[in-house]
């Protein structure tokens, strides 16, 4: 029977395959004589990037009537080719949720009023100009490249203040500091088509199936074409990925670190690592007992004595992953024959040692040669759409400036002020306050040292993704001299505690530049028009800009004495841009993303000039042009074969290595526990994370229909044997409490994830149930990045059962 | 002699005749069960009123015995409903008319080419139990599940996903699956009319084959009857049936960049 049914499988997935090759072969079917119907469905279609997460698909936009009315997934596009998940087919519909705001609102004695656009950027430039150095600007991996720019400059070229932070620190901050850690410099050296060579796929922590389905079908699918895959899912709870594994292992929160250590240990107690590979591209380090980017020279003595203690028994009782399956990973890691790649996201990046499991996934793909040839990657994946191309390359961090530059660098800081034509000094050369601590001086009173009185949110919503809300977020309120602005498109729980609002164009109402996880950077163009007075984030900063530049504000003049943000058309003279009638008078996002261009090759990550964008389905940098003028993009990144950059022979060339001899950095660093580890009070592992159906806060899938009723709630999910021990049955509710806090919650048993006993999940998409008031604030510390996946919970029956799912008013 | 062996000869007969009918009536008789009785003659009158033996809720039954069997009073518990009269009545041989097959299909999609929702709740456990039934077209009585057309594709709740909350498992009694919110999003549900070159010559298809690679999936035996073949036993669709022009211009082919020239200044 179950041959039976893949025989059928394969022999229409191959009468599908030569379909579609007969297609592909005979292109438009130009030998017929039909007269040709032009446009039969009075659609325009266009390109864009997808709005949700990193994976970066391409999707084609159809628009009739200044409104979008159908999605495809664009075939032509090597990320999805022609595929999109169900966020990505219904995507259009996050444009017309009836509740868009539309106006700009101002919080008046303690309600929320509307007012004009001059009214609200007076009360910016207002607040900013008398207290610039106490103003932050929290972002976003979803603002797109000239947006993320156009604050970076504002605030670090402006304001000589350097408090800007994206939520992407609460993402992928710990993947930055491991790439940068290992290979001197951030970012995948591979790409997806890892995905399409590798024999084995090992996901660590990683839940691909339903946090980047199309990814994930990109692998899955070549069974179906006849080809053979072994996926590998260690977890700490089934998923939907583990379905489709042939593998799962199943480890205790925190000890991933241990596994990895074992694997590594093996491989060298066994002989089995590559010789050659280390010998010739590899240096030791180790962790300091401070943790530090850089750590403490080592050597492979070192390396291997310290690993010495990770033998398979050991790291088995730690993570209760058999010590057969530790020495079968080792021996997959071992053979030379196969390519290996590792995926993971936020089960690796949201973590106290974050930064540390980022570290040894890339070392045991180094030791063992798994690293360097299509198949052979360690790939690490972004949950943003521009995590990539505006948080890590724009580097709208606190610390850094754009193109991998530091604030903190007294030549970087020189470079930038060149290219942005400021007078000498002009850029602070303190770093700014970090998210976690940005929210925590928000949220203590002006008199005990909480030095940010203002914060603008842009293209995020933290009042529902902060980890420990109450502490980081909701303390603000009451407390005098602190002003909260928000440029949003919906209501969302950070709008709810705004005393300004400003209404926001989306995703294709506005130009816009995404980059995604593979490095590839994406242009789309404005297709419909905002509703109402919303408007592009863009504008608002450069309004805000010129509001001080006419308050006579120094800080937004050149060294010229020209507006920061001037733009000149053809004719030399300057395009009043500041002004919204005259906004798209000509391309700023053009403008803005040539200026930037510049600050990307000093790091080797050059980027294509604007107008070879638009004619692509998105480049991966670095783009080259070669002899005969084209521009030519980079798949894999420090390997010969493909990166202009490297040099002839040299193979494998780091040629930002951070020894400075073209090597990467293999780094032993221990296995520690969590910093809360459940106890006889709080004896569950409380997990949070996404789900298939929304996105991140569901403030865009949540208004859409189709998906909205798919996945109505969050819920608990957790073993029924520990359902049953608390007289919990599906549906009931559950009170999930935490040191920080109590919600309540429907139980969900046998559901979509299966947690073993002593472990609970929730998901953070919902507003009403606010899992983030109960997660730990606890942070990596070399990235920042708080641990969302791993905290002390208990897990009790409310007394008495009463529907929670009530809709509760918005104050 | 003759009579004494006649006599012997009926009563070997008489004894195997008795023999039989106990035999099967016994194994007749264990066959019918309780159920079977009781039911007999009163299916229109569920749910049944038994009375005195009925359970309430937590106490396990008590047992009894054979003799007592009939009288004890098994059958539904508190809770059983029928929903006999839920079910669809058969319809054989439905002759679907082209505006209802459309406005189903609207109903269940956002805009023409999104993937259609799940009309049904789903196992959340197990996605891949969606093939049991969608593999190949399957017909029960009048419910025809629909196979799948793009068989390459096998994560099937990476697309598709039930319109009836989280499923199966789950007791949705307590909850109130209101809607978040309004949305105005109006997708483009036109279809495009296919051509002929000339009477009788096969028609164009008027749609991309993308992700409908397997046109049996709705215009095979089981498919909804406007659009259903007239020719089951031709496999190679597409020798005689090509994607109309049209098709190819508002859709896909290799597509010519820039897509809006007017806009690259």
């Amino acid at each position: 029977m179950n041959v039976d049914r893949r025989q059928f499988l394969k022999s229409t997935a191959m009468a599908a395959a030569v379909t579609a090759a007969h297609q592909r072969a005979y292109g438009a079917f130009d030998n017929t004589e039909l007269s040709t119907a032009e446009a039969a469905d009075g659609l325009t279609w266009d390109k864009a990037p997808c709005r949700f997460c990193g994976t970066g698909c391409h999707v084609r936009v159809g628009v009739k009537d200044n409104k979008v009315v159908a999605i495809q997934g664009e075939q032509l596009a090597e990320v999805n080719q022609g595929l999109l998940c169900v966020k990505g087919y219904h995507v259009g519909g996050i444009l017309y949720g009836e509740d868009r705001l539309k106006e700009p609102m101002l919080r008046k004695n303690g309600k929320l009023e509307k007012v004009s656009w001059d009214e609200a950027l007076e009360a910016i430039a207002q607040r900013l100009y008398d207290r610039p150095e106490q103003f932050a600007i929290y972002g976003s991996g979803q603002w797109t490249i000239p947006e993320g720019y156009s604050a970076q400059k504002l605030i670090k070229g402006g304001l000589s203040n350097n408090h800007i932070d994206p939520n992407a620190r609460l993402c992928m901050a710990s993947a930055v500091t491991g790439f940068l850690s290992t290979q001197g410099v951030d970012e995948p050296a591979g790409c997806y088509t890892d995905l399409d060579e590798c024999d084995v796929l090992i996901m660590w922590g990683n839940n691909p199936a339903e946090m980047h389905p199309v990814l994930f079908s990109r692998v899955i699918d070549r069974r179906s074409k006849g080809e053979e895959i072994t996926l590998i899912d260690m977890g700490t709870r089934r998923t939907r990925t583990t379905e489709y594994c042939d593998e799962y292992l199943e480890f205790r929160p925190q000890t991933d670190l241990a596994i990895a250590n074992g694997i590594a240990h093996l491989l060298l107690k066994n002989g089995t690592y590559d010789q050659r590979f280390v010998e010739r591209f590899c240096n030791f380090r180790k962790d300091t007992d401070t943790p530090s980017l850089f750590g403490e020279v080592s050597s492979l003595e070192e390396y291997t004595e310290l690993l010495a203690p990770y033998t398979p028994e050991y790291v088995e009782q730690l993570s209760g992953v058999p010590a057969g399956k530790i020495r079968y990973l080792a021996e997959l890691f071992g053979n030379r024959d196969l390519r290996i790649t590792s995926l993971w996201c936020m089960g690796v990046n949201q973590h106290t040692r974050g930064t540390n499991m980022n570290r040894l996934i890339h070392g045991i793909h180094m030791l063992s040669g798994h690293w360097g040839k299509p198949g052979d990657a360690p790939t690490s994946l972004t949950g943003q759409p521009s995590a990539c191309g505006t948080a890590r390359e724009v580097g709208t961090l606190a610390h850094t400036l754009p193109g991998g530059r530091l604030v903190a660098k007294e030549a970087h800081r020189n470079d930038s002020e060149r290219i942005w034509n400021l007078p000498d000094g002009r850029i602070n050369p303190k770093p700014g306050y970090h998210t976690i601590k940005m929210w925590e001086q928000f949220c203590t009173p002006t008199e005990s040292g909480g030095d940010i009185s203002t914060i603008w949110v842009q293209v995020t919503n933290p009042g529902q993704t902060l980890p420990y809300l109450k502490k980081y977020f909701q303390n603000h309120r009451g407390l005098k001299d602190k002003f909260l602005i928000v440029s949003e498109v919906y209501p969302t729980a950070t709008t709810a505690m705004a005393d300004l609002v400003l209404p926001a164009a989306m995703w294709v109402e506005k130009n816009g530049i995404y980059g995604n996880s593979e490095r590839r950077t994406q242009q789309w163009f404005k297709m419909v028009d905002p509703p109402g007075n919303a408007r592009d984030d863009t504008w608002m900063t450069i309004a805000v800009a010129r509001k001080l530049f006419e308050m006579g504000y120094s800080g937004m003049k050149d060294k010229d004495g020209e507006f920061l943000f001037d733009v000149k058309d053809d004719a030399g003279n300057t395009v009043p841009i500041w002004e919204w009638e005259h906004y798209y008078d000509i391309n700023v996002d053009k403008t803005l993303y040539e200026e930037y261009r510049a600050f990307s090759f000093m790091k080797h990550k050059d980027l294509a000039p604007y107008d070879v964008l638009v004619e692509s389905r998105g480049l991966r940098w670095p783009v080259v042009q070669d002899a005969n003028g084209t521009w030519r993009e980079t798949p894999f990144r420090f390997m010969e074969f493909s990166d202009p950059y490297v040099e002839p022979g040299k193979e494998i060339q780091f040629y930002h290595s951070v020894t400075q001899d073209d090597r990467g950095l293999i780094w032993f660093c221990p296995y520690e526990p969590a910093t809360e580890e459940p106890d006889d009070s709080y004896p569950m592992w409380l997990c949070t994370g996404r789900v298939l159906e929304h996105w991140h806060t569901g403030t865009m899938t949540r208004r859409i229909p189709q998906l909205h009723n798919a996945m109505p709630h969050a819920y608990v999910e957790l073993h029924p044997d520990d359902a049953r021990d608390q007289g919990l049955a599906n549906g009931d509710i559950a009170v999930v409490e935490t040191r920080r806090g109590k919600i309540e919650l429907p139980v969900w048993l046998n559901g979509r994830g299966h947690p073993p006993r002593g472990s609970i999940f929730v998901p953070f998409f919902d507003e009403h149930l606010l899992i983030n008031e109960l997660t730990l604030g606890d942070v990596d510390p070399i990235s920042k990045e708080p641990d969302y996946k791993k905290c002390a919970a208990v897990v009790y029956k409310k007394p008495v059962q009463k529907p929670v799912l009530e809709e509760q008013p918005r104050s | 002699m003759i009579d004494f062996y006649h006599s012997k000869k009926a009563a070997t007969l008489t004894v195997s005749v008795v023999f039989v009918v106990s035999l099967s009536g016994f194994f007749m008789g264990l066959r019918q069960t309780v159920r079977e009785t009781r039911l007999s003659g009163e299916l229109s009158g569920l749910p049944l009123e038994t009375g005195e033996a009925r359970q309430e809720s937590g106490a396990a039954p008590v047992a009894v015995s054979y003799s007592q069997l009939a009288s004890a009073g098994f059958g539904p518990n508190a809770s059983f409903r029928s929903e006999m009269s839920s079910l669809i009545p058969p319809q054989s041989e439905t002759v679907q008319e082209r505006p209802e097959v459309i406005a189903e299909r609207r109903a269940r999609r956002a805009f023409n080419g999104a993937p259609p929702v799940v009309p049904h709740p789903i196992s959340q456990s197990y996605s891949v139990t969606c093939l049991g039934c969608h593999e190949e077209a399957t017909r029960i009585d009048t419910v025809v599940s629909p196979g799948i057309s793009h068989p390459v594709y096998q994560s099937c709740t990476q697309c598709h996903v039930s319109s009836e909350g989280l499923g199966t498992e789950w007791n949705t009694g307590t909850y109130r699956l209101s809607p978040f919110g309004q949305n105005r999003f109006t997708g483009h549900h036109e279809l495009m009319p296919g051509e002929r070159a000339y009477d009788d010559s096969p028609p164009t298809i008027p749609h991309v084959v993308h992700m409908r690679q397997n046109c049996n999936s709705c215009h095979g035996p089981l498919g909804t009857s406007p659009i259903r073949t007239t020719h089951p036993e031709r496999k190679s669709c597409m020798q005689c049936h090509v994607p109309g022009t049209g098709v190819e211009k508002s859709f896909f082919g290799e597509s010519p960049f820039p897509f809006r020239p007017e806009l690259i200044k």
